[in-house]
C-alpha cells in the first residue's frame, strides 16, 4: 500500500514581517498548497493520506479559514487522516470541535483525536495516533501506541506529533517527547510524526514530512510531502519526497565592502523569481552612488521576487568626495555634508546622519534636475 | 565725504537765499525752536543728493506763497580729496549738475552717480521710497524715527553687505538657503514646531497605539479562551465521572441504612422512657410505706420518753412540797425581826429630835439679842443720816459755784493790784483836824489816796478839787474792776452769802457734813443689810419661833434614853427589810415551781395518751408494711437492669446523631445532584460561549492586527528615522550658516561692540542674517545674562542702539571707502541723562570718523560736546 505523509499544515498562519498584501499571498499559499496534495495523492494513486499534527496554526482561526481547508482536501476522496498537534489539541473545545459543527468534515477524512486505532481494513491498514490533548505534555504521548492491538496482517502506521528526543538539534522544544525507538517498541511499520517542519529521517520507519509549504527562513529542507510504500507488514517503507511547496524562502548576508558588491548581490538577486520570499541581512559600508544602485536594484528585485525583506539601518553611507562633488554641495553645505560623515561613523548617531545625509542628497539632486 | 558749504533758496521756510558755510569735517550742532527750519535744511540736503530734478512729488520743497517755485540748493563737498558742486534745482526750473574734481556731470548722469556713491537706488518715477534710500536711509536720521532701523537695514542690506570685507557669496553656499527651507519644509510635515509628530505621522502613531490597545484586548478575550476551554475539559471530565459514579446514589443508600437504625433506636429510647416512669412509681409506694413505719416508731420513742418526763416531775413536786413549809416558816421570822428594828429606828429619831431642838432655841436666843442691839444702833444712824441730809439739802453752794467765786476773787484782787500800780498816788498830810473829802469819803491826817477816776476834793473852807487820771486805760481798769466785782456781789447773792471766806467756811461745813452722811450710811447698811425693816421682821420671826419651841417643849414626854444611835437603828431595820424581802422571793419562787409542775404533769400525760392511741392503731399495718417494702425493692432491681442495658444500647446508636447522619447523607446526595445538574449547565453556557468566540477567528483576527501593527511600526520607525535625519541636518545646517554669518560679520560685529562697550559695558548684540540688529545679551550679575529681542526694547533704548548700530555701519562704509554723511535730526530725546552722556562720547568718537549734522531744539542739552552750535532762524550763518 502506498499514503502520503504530511504534516504541519499551519494553516491560518500570519505572516507580520511582510507588507500586508504580501503575507496575504503567502497565507493563501498553505491553503493552495493542501489543494496540490489532494491532487499529487490522486496522481500518485496513494491509499491514503497522512497529517500528522498541526493542521491549523490556531484554535480560533476563522470559520472561512476552515471550511478553505476542507475544501482544498476534496479532490482526493480516498482516506484522510488527520492528528491534532500541539497548535490544533483536542481540546474540551478545539478547531476540530468547530469543523465538525460546520459540518465540513466528511466521511472520509478521520480526525485523530483520541489515541485509539483506526482500523482501514480496506487497506488492511490499522492507523494508531497519539493526538495531542493538551496544549504541551511532558509526557511521551506515544507510548500509548505500545499497548495497542491490532487485528493480525494489518499494517501498524503510528501518528504523532513532537520531538524525538536526542536527534533533533539543541533548543528545540523538549515538551512533547518521543522515544526514538518507538516503531520497535510499539512493533510500527511506520512512524509518521509532525512538528520539525524540516523534511527529517529519523530510522528507516520514522520520518519527519516536514511542512509542505514553508513559513520561515529556516534552511532544513521544508517544502516536501513524503510518498511511503510498504508492501507488506513489517517489510521496510520504501519513503520518496516529493516537492509541494510553492514558495522557496531564502535568506542571505551581504556586507558592502566596494562599490561593486552591490552590483554582484543585484546580479545574483536578478536570477529569482516569484517563487522566492528573500530576506537580506545588508551591513558594510556605501558611497552615496552605490547607495543609489542598490536601492534601485533592490527596486526591481521586489518586483520580481514574491516577497523582499530588507533594513539598510545597518549600511554606513560614507560619501566619497566625487560624492560631494556630484552633489555640488559648496560652501558651508559641504561642511555639513563632512560634519554628517564624521557622525555617521559614531553608534548612536549613524541612523540619523545616514538618514540626514541621504535626504540632503536627494535635495541636491533634485534640486540640479530643477536647475 | 564732508560737506563744506551749503546754499539754499526757495527752499520751505527759506524764501530768501540761506547760505552754511565753514561746517566742520566732524559734528556740527544745528538748534533752534520748533519749525525755525532745522528740518528744511535736512529735507534740502536730502532733496540734493536723493531726489531726482525731475520728480513732480517734491512740492513740499516750494516756499509757500511763492509763485511759480525754483528751489535751488547748492553743496559744496569733498570727496576721495576732490571739491565736488552739486546744483540742483526743481519744479519750475529743473536741473542738475555735479562737478568732481575737474569733471562735471549733469542730468540724470549726475543723479546716477550721486546714487553710485552713496549707494540707494533712484526712483523710477516720483520721489524716492523708503524701499529705495539703501545706504542714507540708515544714516540720515529723519526726525521722530531714530529708532526704526530693521527696514531701513534691509533697504541697504546690498549696500552694506558690499562694503564688508568679505560676502555671503564668496563664503556661503549656492544651494544652502534653498536646501534649509526645503529641510525646514519637509521636517514641518513631520513634527510642528514643538517637535511632537505632526499629520499623516501624528496619524500613524495614533493608529499604532490604537492596534496596540486593540491587541491587548484581543490577546485578554483568547486567553479567556483558552481558560473557557479548559475549564470545559475540566467539566467534562468531572460530568463523566459523576455519570459513572452517581455519588448520590450511594449518599442515598447511605442514608436509608442509617435510617432503620435511626428507627430501632427511637424505640429503645421509648421503652427506656416506660421503665422510668415505673421506675418512678415503684419509688413513692416505697418511700410511702417507709414513712409509715418511721411515723410508728416515731410514736413508740415519743410515748417512753413522755413517761420518762413524767417520772421526774413527781420527783421534783414532792421535793417542792417539802422545802415550802420551811419557806414559809423562814418568812414569817423575818418580818417579825424587821418590825423589831423599825421600833428601834423610831425611838432613836425622836430622841435625836428632841436635841436639836434644844440647840436651835439656844442659838435663836443668841442671834436675837444680837440682832436687837444692831436694830438700836441702825435706828439711830439712820436719824442722823436723815437729819444731815435735810440739812445740806437747805444749802445752795455747790463746788462749781465756789469755784467761780475764787477765780473772780482772784481777777478781782489782780485788777486791784494793777489799779494800785498805775493810779496817780496822792499822798496827804492834813493839819490834824483839817478834813478834806474825798468824793463822798473823807479823810484826815496823813494818808494816800489813790486816784482812779475823776474824783473831786472838797477841802471845807478851802475848796473843791477835781483830780481826773491822766490815762484812759485806768479808767478801763477800773470800771472792769467795778463788773467784776459786781459780778462777784450777784454770784454771792446767789449763793445767800456775804463773802467768799465766809462762802469758804460754809464749803468746809458741807464737806464735813457729807462725810458723816458716807459714815453713817455705811453703818446702816453694815448692820442691816436688808434694811432696817427687814431687821426688824427677822427679830420679830425668830422670837415667834423662839416661844413655839418653849411651848413645845412643855408639852414633849420625858425623852427615854435610846440604845442605839439613829444610824445604827436604820442600819439594822435596813438589813432586816433586806432579809424579809429575799424570804419572801425564795417562798414566790417555789410556789410557782409547784404550780409549773402541776401543769406540764397534766400536759405530758394528755400527749402520752395520744400515743398510745396511735401506737395501737397501725399494730396490725406494721408487718404487712415490711412485707411490701421488700417486694418493691426487688422490682425497682428489676427496673433498674433493664434501663441500663437500654442506656448502653443508646450510648451505642444516639438517635440525635443518627438523625444528623440521615440528615448528612441526604442533603450530600442532594448536594452532589445539584452540583452534578449546575455542572452540566455550566457545560452547557461554555459551549454556547466558545461555540461563539470560536467562530470569531480571534486568533487569525489577531495575527492579522499583528501584522498590520508590524506593518505600521516599520512606517513609523522609518518616519521616525526620516524626522531624526531631518532635524539633524536642520541643526547642521542652521549652525553652519550661522558660525559662516558671524564670520562674515564680524567685521561690523567688532565696529558694534566698539560703540556697545561705551553704551552699556557687557553687552552683546546678535546681528541678523541681513546685519540688521537682531538680539541683545546684557549680564545682569547673579541673575545671569538677560536677552531680548531688539523689538523688545523700549523706545529710547531701541533710538540709542539703533544710533550706535548707525555708526557702526557708517564706521564698515568708511572702511570699504564709501562716502559716510551722518545727518541726525532732533535724536535721543527720549534718553535720560546717563545714556544720552553715553551716547555723546559715542557720537564724539564717531565724529572722529565722520562728519556728523545733528539738528535738535534743546540746545543746552547738547551744549557739552565741544563744537559750537548754529542757531537756524535768525540768519546768523
Amino acid at each position: 500500500m502506498r499514503f502520503l505523509h504530511t504534516a504541519d499544515w499551519q494553516i491560518g498562519r500570519t505572516y507580520a514581517f511582510f507588507e500586508p498584501y504580501d503575507a496575504a499571498i503567502l497565507a493563501e499559499a498553505r491553503t493552495t498548497t493542501v489543494e496540490r496534495i489532494a491532487a499529487l495523492a490522486n496522481t500518485e494513486q496513494v491509499d491514503l493520506v497522512i497529517v500528522a499534527g498541526d493542521v491549523f496554526d490556531a484554535q480560533t482561526v476563522t470559520d472561512r479559514t476552515i471550511r478553505r481547508l476542507f475544501l482544498a482536501m476534496q479532490a482526493f476522496t480516498g482516506p484522510w487522516c488527520l492528528l491534532s498537534g500541539n497548535h490544533d489539541a483536542a481540546l474540551s473545545e478545539s478547531v476540530w470541535t468547530r469543523a465538525q459543527r460546520l459540518g465540513v468534515v466528511n466521511a472520509n477524512m478521520h480526525l485523530l483525536l483520541r489515541p485509539e486505532p483506526l482500523f482501514l481494513s480496506d487497506v488492511g491498514v490499522a492507523i494508531l495516533p497519539a493526538p495531542l490533548t493538551q496544549r504541551q505534555t511532558a509526557e511521551d504521548l506515544t507510548a500509548a501506541l505500545d499497548g495497542m492491538s491490532t487485528p493480525p496482517g494489518l499494517i501498524r502506521i503510528g501518528v504523532g506529533h513532537g520531538a524525538v528526543q536526542g536527534v533533533l538539534p539543541e533548543g528545540i522544544d523538549s515538551s512533547n517527547p518521543i522515544a526514538p525507538d518507538r516503531t520497535e517498541t510499539a512493533q510500527l511499520d511506520y512512524l509518521a510524526l509532525g512538528d520539525w517542519h524540516g523534511c527529517k529521517e529519523i530510522n528507516a520507519r520514522t520520518w519527519y514530512s516536514g511542512t509542505p509549504e514553508p513559513e520561515r527562513y529556516v534552511d532544513n529542507d521544508p517544502g516536501q510531502v513524503l510518498v511511503v510504500e510498504i508492501t507488506a507488514s513489517g517489510m521496510v517503507p520504501l519513503v520518496e519526497q516529493r516537492r509541494v511547496g510553492q514558495f522557496q524562502w531564502v535568506r542571505w548576508e551581504q556586507e558592502f565592502r566596494v562599490s561593486e558588491d552591490v552590483d554582484s548581490l543585484i546580479e545574483k538577486l536578478s536570477a529569482l523569481d516569484g517563487r522566492f520570499v528573500v530576506r537580506l541581512d545588508l551591513t558594510g559600508v556605501l558611497d552615496i552612488n552605490a547607495r543609489h544602485r542598490l536601492l534601485d536594484g533592490l527596486a526591481a528585485v521586489s518586483a520580481q521576487v514574491r516577497a523582499l525583506e530588507y533594513d539598510l539601518s545597518d549600511i554606513r553611507l560614507q560619501p566619497t568626495d566625487a560624492d560631494i562633488a556630484s552633489m555640488q554641495a559648496d560652501g558651508y553645505l559641504s561642511d555639513v555634508i563632512g560634519e554628517l560623515r564624521d557622525r555617521s561613523a559614531l553608534p548612536d548617531q549613524k541612523v540619523a546622519s545616514t538618514e540626514a545625509l541621504v535626504i540632503l542628497a536627494d535635495i541636491l539632486q533634485s534640486q540640479q534636475g530643477a536647475a | 565725504m564732508q560737506i563744506q558749504r551749503l546754499e539754499m533758496e526757495q527752499v520751505r521756510r527759506f524764501r530768501e537765499p540761506l547760505i552754511i558755510e565753514n561746517l566742520e569735517p566732524g559734528l556740527n550742532l544745528f538748534t533752534g525752536p520748533n519749525e525755525a527750519g532745522k528740518s528744511s535744511i535736512v529735507r534740502a540736503i536730502r532733496a540734493a543728493f536723493l531726489e531726482r530734478s525731475r520728480s513732480n512729488k517734491v512740492e513740499d520743497l516750494a516756499t509757500w506763497g511763492v509763485h511759480n517755485p525754483a528751489p535751488s540748493i547748492k553743496i559744496h563737498f569733498r570727496w576721495n580729496d576732490q571739491p565736488c558742486i552739486l546744483e540742483k534745482q526743481f519744479l519750475a526750473k529743473k536741473s542738475c549738475s555735479l562737478k568732481i574734481g575737474d569733471e562735471t556731470l549733469t542730468g540724470e548722469d549726475a543723479e546716477d552717480r550721486l546714487a553710485k556713491l552713496l549707494g540707494f537706488t533712484l526712483a523710477a518715477k516720483g520721489g524716492i521710497r523708503d524701499e529705495h534710500l539703501g545706504v542714507p536711509g540708515v544714516l540720515w536720521i529723519e526726525q521722530g524715527k531714530g529708532h526704526e532701523l530693521e527696514e531701513a537695514v534691509r533697504a541697504s542690506a546690498d549696500h552694506l553687505r558690499s562694503a564688508l570685507p568679505q560676502s555671503m557669496e564668496s563664503l556661503g553656499s549656492r544651494h544652502g538657503d534653498a536646501v534649509a527651507s526645503t529641510v525646514a519644509r519637509q521636517l514641518g510635515e513631520l513634527l510642528t514646531a514643538s517637535g511632537k509628530p505632526r499629520g499623516d505621522y501624528s496619524t500613524l502613531l495614533g493608529a499604532i497605539s490604537a492596534l496596540q490597545n486593540d491587541l491587548t484586548e484581543t490577546r485578554g478575550l483568547i486567553a479567556t479562551y483558552r481558560e473557557q476551554v479548559d475549564e470545559l475539559g475540566f467539566l467534562r471530565a468531572a460530568h463523566h465521572q459523576d455519570i459513572q459514579n452517581k455519588p448520590w446514589m450511594q449518599l442515598r443508600a447511605q442514608a436509608e441504612a442509617v435510617q432503620g437504625r435511626l428507627k430501632a433506636a427511637l424505640e429503645c429510647a421509648t421503652e427506656l422512657q416506660t421503665l422510668e416512669t415505673a421506675m418512678s412509681m415503684l419509688r413513692s409506694q416505697s418511700e410511702l410505706l417507709v414513712n409509715n413505719q418511721k411515723q410508728r416508731k416515731a410514736a413508740e420513742h415519743e410515748a417512753a420518753e413522755i413517761a420518762k418526763g413524767l417520772d421526774r416531775c413527781k420527783t421534783a413536786a414532792e421535793a417542792i412540797g417539802l422545802r415550802l413549809e420551811a419557806l414559809r416558816e423562814a418568812e414569817k421570822a423575818a418580818k417579825v425581826a424587821w418590825e423589831i428594828a423599825r421600833e428601834q429606828e423610831q425611838q432613836a429619831r425622836q430622841a435625836q429630835e428632841l436635841r436639836a431642838q434644844n440647840q436651835e432655841t439656844l442659838d435663836l436666843k443668841a442671834s436675837l439679842a444680837k440682832n436687837q442691839e444692831a436694830l438700836e444702833q441702825a435706828r439711830h444712824c439712820a436719824a442722823r443720816l436723815s437729819a444731815t441730809s435735810t440739812c445740806l439739802s437747805r444749802q445752795r453752794l455747790e463746788e462749781p459755784d465756789l469755784v467761780q467765786l475764787r477765780a473772780l476773787d482772784q481777777q478781782i484782787r489782780e485788777n486791784q493790784i494793777r489799779l494800785e500800780r498805775i493810779a496817780t498816788k496822792m499822798h496827804y498830810r492834813l493839819e490834824p483836824g483839817v478834813q478834806m473829802h474825798i468824793g463822798s469819803e473823807s479823810v484826815a491826817g496823813m494818808g494816800e489816796w489813790s486816784i482812779n477816776r475823776s474824783v473831786q476834793l472838797r477841802i471845807p473852807g478851802v475848796g473843791t478839787l477835781q483830780l481826773s487820771p491822766g490815762e484812759d486805760a485806768l479808767s478801763d481798769l477800773d470800771q472792769k474792776q467795778a463788773a467784776l466785782q459786781h459780778e462777784m456781789g450777784m454770784k454771792l447773792a446767789g449763793c445767800h452769802l456775804e463773802s467768799l471766806p465766809e462762802a469758804e467756811i460754809l464749803w468746809a461745813a458741807i464737806q464735813r457734813d457729807r462725810a458723816q452722811m458716807e459714815q453713817d450710811s455705811f453703818m446702816v447698811k453694815s448692820l442691816a443689810p436688808e434694811g432696817v425693816e427687814a431687821l426688824a421682821r427677822l427679830i420679830a420671826d425668830a422670837q415667834a419661833r423662839l416661844s413655839s419651841l418653849e411651848q413645845a417643849f412643855s408639852t414633849m414626854p420625858a425623852a427615854t434614853t435610846p440604845i442605839l444611835s439613829l444610824d445604827e437603828a436604820r442600819e439594822a431595820r435596813e438589813m432586816a427589810e433586806q432579809h424579809w424581802r429575799l424570804q419572801t422571793e425564795l417562798l414566790h419562787a417555789a410556789e410557782t415551781k409547784q404550780a409549773g409542775l402541776t401543769t406540764e404533769m397534766q400536759m405530758l400525760q394528755a400527749n402520752h395518751a395520744k400515743q398510745q392511741a396511735l401506737i395501737q392503731e397501725t399494730d396490725l399495718l406494721f408487718p404487712q408494711w415490711i412485707e411490701q417494702s421488700r417486694i418493691l425493692e426487688i422490682q425497682q432491681g428489676d427496673n433498674l437492669l433493664q434501663q441500663n442495658r437500654l442506656r448502653e444500647q443508646l450510648t451505642r446508636e444516639d438517635p440525635e446523631m443518627l438523625q444528623q447522619d440521615a440528615d448528612r447523607y441526604t442533603k450530600s446526595a442532594q448536594v452532589a445532584e445539584d452540583k452534578h445538574r449546575e455542572r452540566a449547565e455550566r457545560m452547557g453556557r461554555l459551549e454556547a460561549q466558545l461555540e461563539t468566540s470560536g467562530a470569531q477567528g480571534l486568533e487569525e483576527r489577531l495575527a492579522e492586527k499583528e501584522s498590520d501593527l508590524a506593518a505600521k511600526e516599520r512606517r513609523a520607525q522609518r518616519l521616525n528615522i526620516r524626522a531624526q535625519g531631518l532635524g539633524l541636518l536642520s541643526s547642521l545646517i542652521e549652525g553652519h550658516r550661522d558660525a559662516l554669518l558671524q564670520k562674515l560679520q564680524a567685521p561690523l560685529q567688532a565696529r558694534v561692540d566698539h560703540y556697545l562697550r561705551l553704551w552699556s559695558p557687557g553687552a552683546r548684540l546678535k546681528l541678523g542674517a541681513e546685519l540688521e540688529p537682531f538680539e541683545i545679551n546684557r549680564e545682569r550679575g547673579l541673575l545671569g545674562v538677560e536677552s531680548a529681542a531688539f523689538s523688545a526694547l523700549s523706545f529710547g533704548a531701541r533710538e540709542q542702539v539703533a544710533l550706535l548700530m548707525r555708526l557702526a555701519y557708517a564706521d564698515v562704509l568708511k572702511e570699504a571707502q564709501r562716502p559716510t554723511l551722518i545727518i541726525l535730526d532732533d535724536v535721543l530725546a527720549h534718553s535720560d541723562t546717563i545714556r544720552l552722556d553715553a551716547m555723546k562720547r559715542i557720537l564724539n568718537d564717531a565724529a572722529k570718523r565722520h562728519q556728523i549734522l545733528l539738528l535738535t531744539c534743546h540746545e543746552e542739552d547738547w551744549a557739552d560736546m565741544g563744537v559750537p552750535a548754529r542757531t537756524v532762524g535768525y540768519g546768523l550763518y
